[in-house]
């Protein structure tokens, strides 16, 4: 029984040190994966994107479009302070950067250009896993959101 | 006494050291049972060779078996010394770990729980909080929104462009 108590408290020793000495900043890694998701979302029709079923309903609670269709996807993986594009429909482009990481969160910068000129700019503190939406450009008969989300290992 | 002239002094000395031939031994041996001053020059060298054999025995039994000997014994106490103080210590600190156990094992789980407590704080706040921060938002818009789900709190912003 001594020995196991001994044991113990050797573990438990162990990873107090562990957790005193490892800064929470260093647990996030070097690079940033950002999931981009081009959504268009209208009234036409009643129908959800297989692809979207993990923020259909986030959605619907807030918005009252019926249709929502994955345009595209793309994944990117940044290093800090460099920059990711995505093409989007309307002649728009979305730049991302990530510039730092804070408390479990991933600050990104986000600019959205239409026809090379900025139209929306945004800078956030995303949680790490989670994601963000972006919407309002209209398009074919509905609009655009740009779903982001952050990962770092 | 007469000297003789038979046999040189260095032979007599080779024949002391068995550096002679055979033969050579045979004839010395025979000569010396028969000179005197032959066998008494013999005699001044076994006893020169004794005086010197005696002298380096007395030199090394007297002065440097006996400073060694205590050089050795010197510092054979100074590492038992060394050790017993080391073992002593390292007694002491068993001792005191011991004794301490009891406390040394509440004072871990204190500090787990402490620090337990404080990264579950911490991730109780992010779980909670929004899914974004929205910093700044600037650009050439008519109108912007931040919305926020009720459930998971997924941050939306939603601008109309101009």
């Amino acid at each position: 029984m001594t020995k196991h108590w001994k044991g113990l408290s050797v573990i438990l020793m162990s990873l107090t040190c562990i957790c005193i000495i490892l800064p929470r900043t260093a647990v996030a890694g070097n690079r940033i994966t950002a999931d981009l998701r081009i959504i268009h979302a209208a009234t036409d029709s009643r129908h959800m994107d297989p692809a979207l079923r993990d923020l259909g309903h986030e959605l619907q609670s807030v918005f009252k479009y019926t249709a929502y269709r994955l345009l595209n996807r793309k994944s990117l993986t940044l290093a800090y302070n460099t920059v990711g594009r995505i093409n989007l429909p309307g002649a728009r482009r979305l730049e991302i950067s990530p510039t730092g990481f804070k408390n479990g969160r991933i600050k990104f910068k986000i600019n959205i250009f239409k026809e090379n000129r900025t139209v929306f700019g945004t800078e956030i503190l995303l949680k790490n896993g989670s994601s963000i939406t972006i919407g309002g450009p209209g398009y074919e008969n509905g609009y655009l959101l740009f779903n982001i989300s952050g990962t770092t290992k | 006494m007469k000297e003789c002239n038979a046999y040189p002094p260095d032979n007599i000395s080779r024949f002391m050291d068995n550096d002679l031939s055979e033969q050579e031994m045979a004839a010395l041996e025979n000569h010396l049972a028969t000179c005197p001053e032959c066998r008494e020059q013999m005699h001044r060298y076994q006893r020169l060779e004794d005086g010197v054999i005696r002298m380096v025995h007395k030199q090394i039994s007297a002065t440097e078996t006996a400073a060694l000997e205590h050089a050795l014994l010197r510092k054979i106490k100074s590492e038992n010394q060394r050790k017993r103080s080391l073992a002593s210590t390292f007694q002491h600190f068993m001792a005191f770990i011991q004794g301490k156990k009891f406390y040394l094992q509440m004072a871990s789980f204190a500090a787990i729980l402490l620090l337990s407590t404080l990264f579950l704080r911490d991730q109780e706040k992010i779980i909670r909080a929004p899914s974004a921060i929205v910093n700044s938002i600037d650009g050439n818009m008519a109108s912007v929104m931040i919305l926020e789900t009720r459930e998971q709190r997924h941050t939306i912003i939603w601008y109309k462009e101009t």
